[in-house]
């Protein structure tokens, strides 16, 4: 779903022809711009939403119900919040429909967006998802330097060996102050002869 | 009368060495979250949950609203030296605030923003003070049918006021809302959506929704137009003292801010927005130099930025009284009560009076403690715009899925938040707004609750809505509310467009 949004990324190219449906910019610039008119982004987001809602209704009918509840049940409010929410699905559906008859630019959300960087976002979600991995295996510390860094990388920094520096500092300190001070628990993993060897837990 | 004395009382726990860390301790951290781009109070509050568990709730809370007071000073700071405004309450101040700074004026803009948000706020804060009260009476006569209705109004007001449409402001309300059906229903105890899953047994943690939507959605956002959008820091030049005539523009805007912004907020209705787009066009009405509005007008950022949070202040109003969030920041502060086996409303202010009223006291203090750090110290805040955002974006995550992880010790949760991100970065690409997913998160199963609690009482009978007079009162107001802005926009929408053609 947040793949190539061809109308959001014509909208504003520099300040964005109004003419979207012709107007390109230079290549390079946005080189994912998709440039079929079958399709727009509100148009995406109307069927995903449509989808999560059948989700909640089909749900709904799962719901058991016991025979001696008389009033209304466990059922009645999951099927108002999934009606509502099929009938924004459709709303988006139609406003996209609305788009692509007319070939304007996306009446909201015109507002200036750049191209979206894939590598930063890319990095960022995936040094997310090391975490979880790591978190029970290796440890808070190491899993939190290792986040830090690769999202340090992600937002550009180029002194690696310093976001390591900085993000396992960050991650030492802020172990030792919530296990320490504040009582909490958390995994010491592959640092914990060291943390034992500090008196630390 | 009665009042006062509860005040005092409150002024009693609040003044305590204690509680008056806890407020201290409070606003820093609010100025610095709200300065700091990309991190607000909804989130600060949220990730700071775990660890005010099994803590006095008195303490906490003091400490949560010092947050959002706070965030509200901090993020006028970033809006006038930043050329992003962090929130969207914010976008006026950067509006004419901005271009203050631009032409050297910072300082200036800076001092009319930070004192306007203290005379505001403080004014706000009164009005809470008595208006709560009141308010505490009225809420005692309403049955579920009436808490039912109010929970509607508030979510049309939170639909219709925040985000650019309605429509997205309602798909992303009904999302809210669908998370909030997941877990065992409290009713029947039969469970919903669990897909079998043992932890899902207890709902989505709204805290964790919260996290995921503010940090991870945000930093992947943020993430998106690394290195496409400069912003650049704008250096403050000027004397943070304002002249004489400076003063002069200032303080009817201030007032006039506050006016607008407080009863706006208080209203089941929320979402600081609107007050300041209203502010600021009553101002520029109002105003002996119009041909300066857009090049910087001092009372295009006094009167915005206090109406601003005057509204914040009276977020606190149905909040603490009803129970009805209506900011992203009271939803949270609500899932903070529930945190503590409290319940927000008429019955809080019976049960616990030492905890209200040392609350809205600290808010008192919080103000002066916020004028004091802004005004002077606001050189040393600035130098926050500086932190390098790849260590800012690592930092925000780190602690993040800290606070995640540390509610359940659970890797389901780090899994939720991953996903839940994915959400909010989706949804703040394509332009809706995140607050009311989080409100629908926590409302709609009080707003079930409710509705079930009222049709069990009426024998399954629909009309109760609408032949109870609150009932039916909150029901038409609600609907006001969900078609009034949209004519509000139409209207000021065209004004704008034919105020740009003239200038």
């Amino acid at each position: 779903m947040t793949h190539a949004d061809p109308m959001m990324q014509q909208g504003n190219v520099n300040g964005g022809p109004a003419h979207a449906q012709t107007g390109r910019g230079p290549a390079p610039l946005h080189p994912q711009v998709r440039h079929g008119a079958w399709l727009n982004r509100d148009l995406l987001l109307g069927l995903g939403v449509l989808g999560l809602a059948a989700f909640f209704f089909i749900g709904a009918l799962r719901i058991r119900i016991s025979p001696s509840y008389s009033h209304i049940g466990p059922r009645f409010f999951p099927f108002l919040v999934s009606t509502g929410l099929g009938a924004c699905g459709i709303g988006l559906l139609a406003q996209g429909l609305r788009q692509l008859k007319s070939g304007a630019a996306p009446a909201e959300g015109e507002a200036a967006e750049p191209p979206i960087n894939w590598v930063s976002v890319s990095l960022t979600a995936a040094a997310v998802v090391f975490y979880i991995l790591l978190l029970e295996r290796a440890g808070f510390i190491a899993a939190s330097t290792v986040l830090f860094s690769l999202v340090a990388a992600a937002f550009g920094a180029r002194r690696y060996g310093l976001a390591v520096l900085i993000g396992f500092i960050l991650s030492f300190t802020a172990y030792w102050a919530f296990t320490q001070w504040l009582g909490l628990r958390l995994p010491a993993g592959i640092m914990r002869p060291i943390l034992l060897w500090l008196g630390g837990s | 009368m009665e009042t006062l004395g509860m005040l005092l009382d409150g002024f009693s726990v609040a003044l305590t060495w204690n509680n008056l860390l806890w407020a201290l301790v409070g606003v820093t951290l609010g100025t610095i979250v709200g300065i700091l781009p990309g991190i607000g109070p909804a989130l600060t509050v949220a990730l700071l949950l775990p660890v005010t568990f099994g803590r006095d709730p008195i303490g906490s809370f003091i400490m949560f609203a010092g947050i959002y007071y706070g965030g509200m000073y901090g993020g006028s700071t970033t809006a006038i030296l930043l050329n992003t405004p962090g929130e969207s309450a914010s976008i006026i101040t950067a509006l004419e605030g901005n271009i203050m700074a631009r032409r050297g004026r910072g300082g200036a803009a800076l001092a009319t923003a930070a004192i306007g948000s203290f005379v505001a706020g403080t004014l706000a804060t009164v009005g809470l003070t008595f208006l709560a009260p009141v308010l505490v009476q009225v809420a005692l006569k309403f049955g579920p049918a009436d808490y039912f209705a109010l929970m509607v109004l508030a979510f049309t007001a939170v639909t219709s006021l925040l985000g650019s449409s309605l429509l997205r402001g309602m798909t992303s309300l009904f999302f809210g809302m669908a998370l909030g059906l997941v877990g065992i229903d409290l009713q029947t105890g039969q469970a919903r959506y669990t897909l079998g899953m043992l932890e899902m047994l207890d709902g989505i943690d709204v805290v964790i929704v919260a996290i995921g939507l503010f940090a991870v959605g945000e930093a992947l956002y943020a993430a998106s137009r690394h290195g496409r959008v400069a912003s650049d820091v704008i250096p403050v030049k000027d004397s943070i003292w304002m002249t004489k005539e400076d003063w002069r523009r200032s303080v009817g805007p201030w007032l006039r801010g506050a006016l607008l912004g407080f009863p706006l907020g208080a209203l089941p209705a929320g979402g600081a927005e609107i007050p300041t787009f209203l502010s600021y066009s009553l101002e520029r009405r109002l105003s002996r130099h119009k041909d300066e509005f857009g090049k910087g007008a001092i009372e295009g950022v006094a009167g915005p930025e206090a109406a601003n949070n005057a509204a914040a202040a009276g977020v606190l109003v149905p909040l603490l009284t009803l129970g009805i969030p209506t900011s992203a920041t009271a939803a949270i502060m609500l899932a903070a009560f529930q945190q503590f086996g409290l319940n927000p409303g008429p019955l809080l202010f019976q049960n616990r009076p030492d905890l209200v009223w040392g609350l809205i006291a600290s808010l008192y203090i919080g103000n002066v403690m916020l004028l004091v750090l802004n005004l002077p110290l606001v050189g040393l805040w600035v130098r926050l715009l500086s932190v390098p955002a790849p260590y800012l974006y690592g930092g925000i995550l780190v602690f993040a899925a800290l606070g995640t992880y540390s509610l359940n010790h659970s890797w389901v949760d780090l899994a939720t938040l991953f996903v839940v991100g994915i959400v909010g970065f989706i949804m703040r690409r394509c332009d809706f707004p995140v607050a009311p997913a989080v409100i629908g998160l926590i409302l709609g199963p009080l707003a079930e609750q409710q509705l079930r609690r009222a049709l069990a009482i009426s024998q399954g009978d629909y009309s109760v809505f609408f032949t109870r007079p609150i009932s039916a009162t909150l029901l038409a107001i609600a609907f006001v509310a969900l078609v009034g802005p949209a004519i509000v926009r139409f209207v000021s929408g065209r004004r704008r467009r034919a105020g740009a053609m003239a200038a």
